[in-house]
């Protein structure tokens, strides 16, 4: 419901600011931008976005874990599992691995660092390789 | 037990890093591949959807008023109605005039281009431009998206062209061709950038020694 919510106001928005826009990048591309910025300002009103620190992740690193990924798994799981993400972790793991962001282009957007870009990355991605092996387990 | 897990080897903890990175880069490789069905697994009520969409651009309609029905307004309405013929006859033939001038002023577009002085300048910098990332040698398949939106362009404004001469507001046509001319100059530049970006890119690669 929130996404139809969502892609409604951008259509709205998109609609409303043809106008404005000027062929810098593609009109995708400013499609997208939109999209993005409409998702995120949605996020932060429900609730504020919060992005561990490096040395946090540091703390409670999961390198030890075992991280075999079935290879059996399907999208629907990664869409399930993608939606149980910290909400910092999964808008990282979407802009980058969904979306096609590039960290810095993430880091400018959400207003943080290169590296905790990364990191929530990396961390996003284990978390989703550990809750897709919960999923095969049953 | 405890004291077996602490002891873990540098040599093994690496082992166990590269597999972590496999396993990973496994399961990014495969959410990349199928990333469009990520698509469809949430349906949407496409006909709600839109239904909103246009609810929400609609203007919105002003709240009938109770009007009360007096003397005065009775001839005030009247009286509004015939200054409201009055100039839409005004208008209509002030409009059917306007465009008999245009129209012989002005009949073929070549007769009305050359008044917009800036043209020239613009047709020059276009033309620099495509010189310098040799346009006519473009592979277009590479640049798919670009060569769109520039067919795109020059679609709407060959059919600009030709209303023309039927245009009477000559400001607001030389406003439309000169954002015409800075928004085909601006993807060209674009262009340019990706193929400078791409080049750049197939350089790093030839230059990485091969292991």
């Amino acid at each position: 419901m929130d996404a139809e919510d969502i892609i409604q106001e951008v259509f709205v928005k998109v609609f409303q600011k043809l106008s404005e826009f000027r062929a810098e990048s593609t009109l995708g591309a400013w499609i997208k931008r939109i999209t993005v910025n409409t998702t995120l300002n949605f996020i932060r009103q429900r609730k504020e976005v919060k992005f561990m620190e490096n040395e946090e992740f540091e703390r409670t690193n999961l390198i030890q874990e075992e991280h075999k990924v079935d290879p059996e798994f399907s999208m629907q799981q990664v869409h399930g599992a993608i939606k149980k993400l910290p909400d910092g972790c999964r808008v990282v793991l979407n802009l980058y691995l969904l979306e096609g962001y590039q960290h810095q282009e993430i880091a400018s957007i959400l207003k943080i660092s290169e590296s905790t870009s990364k990191t929530q990355y990396r961390r996003g991605k284990q978390l989703l390789a550990k809750e897709l092996r919960t999923l095969n387990k049953f | 037990m405890v004291t077996q897990n602490y002891s873990i080897t540098i040599a093994e903890r690496n082992h166990q890093i590269r597999l972590i990175k496999i396993n990973m880069d496994f399961l990014e490789k495969r959410i990349k591949e199928q990333r469009a069905e990520l698509d469809h697994i949430e349906r949407v009520d496409e006909g709600l959807l839109w239904q909103n969409i246009q609810m929400d651009l609609a203007p919105p309609i002003p709240e009938a008023k109770v009007v009360q029905s007096n003397r005065f307004l009775k001839m005030y309405a009247v009286a509004a109605s015939v200054a409201l013929l009055m100039m839409a006859s005004w208008v209509f033939y002030n409009k059917q005039n306007t465009v008999e001038v245009a129209t012989t002023d002005d009949p073929e577009p070549r007769n009305f281009v050359p008044q917009f002085e800036e043209e020239i300048g613009y047709r020059q910098t276009v033309a620099e431009t495509k010189e310098e990332i040799d346009f006519k040698n473009i592979d277009k398949r590479k640049y798919e998206e670009i060569f769109y939106e520039l067919e795109m362009l020059e679609t709407i404004h060959n059919e600009f062209r030709e209303d023309l001469s039927t245009m009477a507001d000559k400001d607001r046509a030389v406003n439309v061709l000169q954002k015409y001319y800075e928004r085909k100059i601006r993807i060209l530049e674009r262009l340019s950038r990706e193929i400078e970006k791409k080049s750049q890119y197939e350089k790093r690669i030839n230059e990485k020694p091969s292991m």
